[in-house]
């Protein structure tokens, strides 16, 4: 949450978000030029995960004459909004914890610490 | 109180050496797919790696044949050219190359000193470590996105969880145990280094998802840098801890952290891709050939695991003139090394 607040407020390049992003929850982004002034017309692209297998650019839409688009996210995570030459990378809020991972990061420690004792002969009848 | 050199479990450091070498070369994979190479490696580690080490844990292989001993040399020697790479991979360029040298010279010393107390509080350390390293970051980050399992992807990240799988637990070099000898059992020791190497892969995953997150994309993480160094310390040390020729591994070891270090430092994926995987086709199918009953099932399962990974990993010969004789030379080289102690050895 901070970490996205302050890659909002710290917006080089003139893209920033009304709000942190949070996935499910709408927020819109603001395109301004060097002087301030709002970039209408300009296509406003998210990429996600960027850098990593599985990135997806999505174009999110247009901005209007106010340089502003609405924009809701449908992935969490580490993202990158592109305008033009310029991005601006943050990170969009999880609304809880992914289940899918956090399920296979518990049962893999399981299975890491069961293995470990077994190895160490813990529960083994001794000869 | 026997010293812990002399344990009966103490042969499976070498074990331990192949494992925590896969801890340490997970960030690429998890770049790929996030937890999907974790859990397909952790499920061949468990179906195949531990079985294949089982196997070899409990035969003494056929050492008076030349083939034999010169597929253990080979294992050897793959094993050192592969922790040589991993460093090289974590550290690139001629300061890791010193820093890899000195890393094989403090584990030949400490394994000089005291070789059980040196393996075991290494491994220690490395857990601690590696615990310290998650704690923080998931102080700094939930390592969700990088986490997140790509199982779409997964010809990118299968290879090197079909080999990290059967080297987690040792197979293919478990039997290179020419110092202590196995004990009648003690066939579960090859599930303590497969779990313990596998609670690190998820504490340099956590850390480095964490960073990810935090950072807002790839960062420079200086703890997890000390944690590889750490990590290929405990390899090398365990690797050396159990060998008649500690001296002359170290020695190779810091030659080939020189190699991949500076002259072909782009040839550091040929290892993991191509001989590694080579290697273990011909270890594996050598064993499945000469083991007895149920044993040959995991071994030759392994062979072919060993060889779809070498078929969807195959890097391509090299563009580049100097890359590819330098990834020729270090094939030829490594066989070389193992062909020659082979024939001494078989005298």
């Amino acid at each position: 949450m901070i970490v996205a607040l302050l890659a909002t407020s710290l917006a080089f390049g003139g893209i920033t978000t009304d709000s942190p992003p949070v996935q499910g929850t709408a927020t819109v982004v603001v395109l301004t030029d060097g002087d301030g002034r709002p970039r209408g017309g300009e296509t406003v692209r998210v990429v996600h995960r960027p850098g990593l297998q599985g990135d997806r650019e999505v174009a999110i839409g247009i901005t209007d004459g106010l340089g502003r688009v609405r924009w809701t996210p449908d992935v969490a995570g580490v993202a990158e909004i592109r305008a033009g030459q310029e991005h601006l990378a943050l990170q969009i809020g999880w609304p809880g914890i992914p289940l899918d991972s956090a399920v296979l990061l518990v049962l893999l420690g399981i299975a890491g610490l069961g293995a470990g004792g077994y190895g160490l002969g813990l529960g083994k009848r001794s000869r | 109180m026997a010293r812990l050199s002399q344990r009966p479990w103490f042969p499976g450091a070498v074990n331990g050496a192949a494992a925590l070498a896969v801890a340490a070369s997970a960030t690429a994979p998890l770049a790929l797919g996030g937890l999907a190479p974790v859990a397909v490696a952790a499920l061949v580690a468990a179906l195949v790696g531990v079985p294949i080490a089982r196997a070899e844990w409990r035969l003494r292989p056929d050492q008076r044949s030349r083939t034999g001993i010169g597929l253990e040399a080979l294992g050897e020697v793959l094993l050192i050219a592969w922790l040589a790479a991993t460093w090289a991979s974590t550290m690139p360029g001629w300061m890791g190359a010193g820093v890899g040298i000195l890393c094989w010279a403090a584990a030949w010393a400490l394994v000089r000193i005291r070789a059980g107390l040196a393996v075991v509080a290494l491994a220690g350390l490395c857990l601690v470590q590696g615990a310290l390293a998650t704690a923080l970051g998931w102080l700094e980050a939930a390592p969700w996105t990088l986490l997140a399992p790509q199982w779409a992807g997964w010809s990118a990240w299968l290879p090197w969880s079909l080999v990290s799988g059967l080297l987690l637990a040792g197979a293919g070099v478990a039997h290179w145990t020419r110092g202590a000898r196995p004990h009648p059992g003690t066939g579960y020791v090859p599930w303590l280094p497969a779990g313990g190497a596998l609670l690190l892969l998820l504490g340099v995953a956590c850390r480095t998802g964490s960073r990810f997150e935090s950072e807002l994309g790839w960062a420079p993480d200086s703890l997890l840098v000390g944690l590889g160094l750490l990590v290929v310390c405990t390899a090398a040390a365990s690797a050396l801890a159990v060998s008649e020729r500690a001296g002359r591994m170290a020695v190779l070891g810091g030659v080939l952290a020189l190699w991949f270090g500076g002259p072909a430092a782009d040839t550091v994926p040929w290892v993991f891709q191509v001989w590694l995987p080579l290697g273990l086709v011909a270890l594996l199918g050598w064993r499945a050939r000469h083991a007895e009953g149920l044993a040959r099932i995991p071994c030759a399962v392994g062979a072919v695991l060993a060889l779809v990974a070498l078929g969807l990993g195959w890097p391509g010969v090299p563009d580049a003139p100097p890359t590819a004789v330098a990834a020729a030379l270090t094939g030829v080289g490594l066989a070389w090394i193992a062909a020659t102690r082979a024939m001494l050895e078989a005298r």
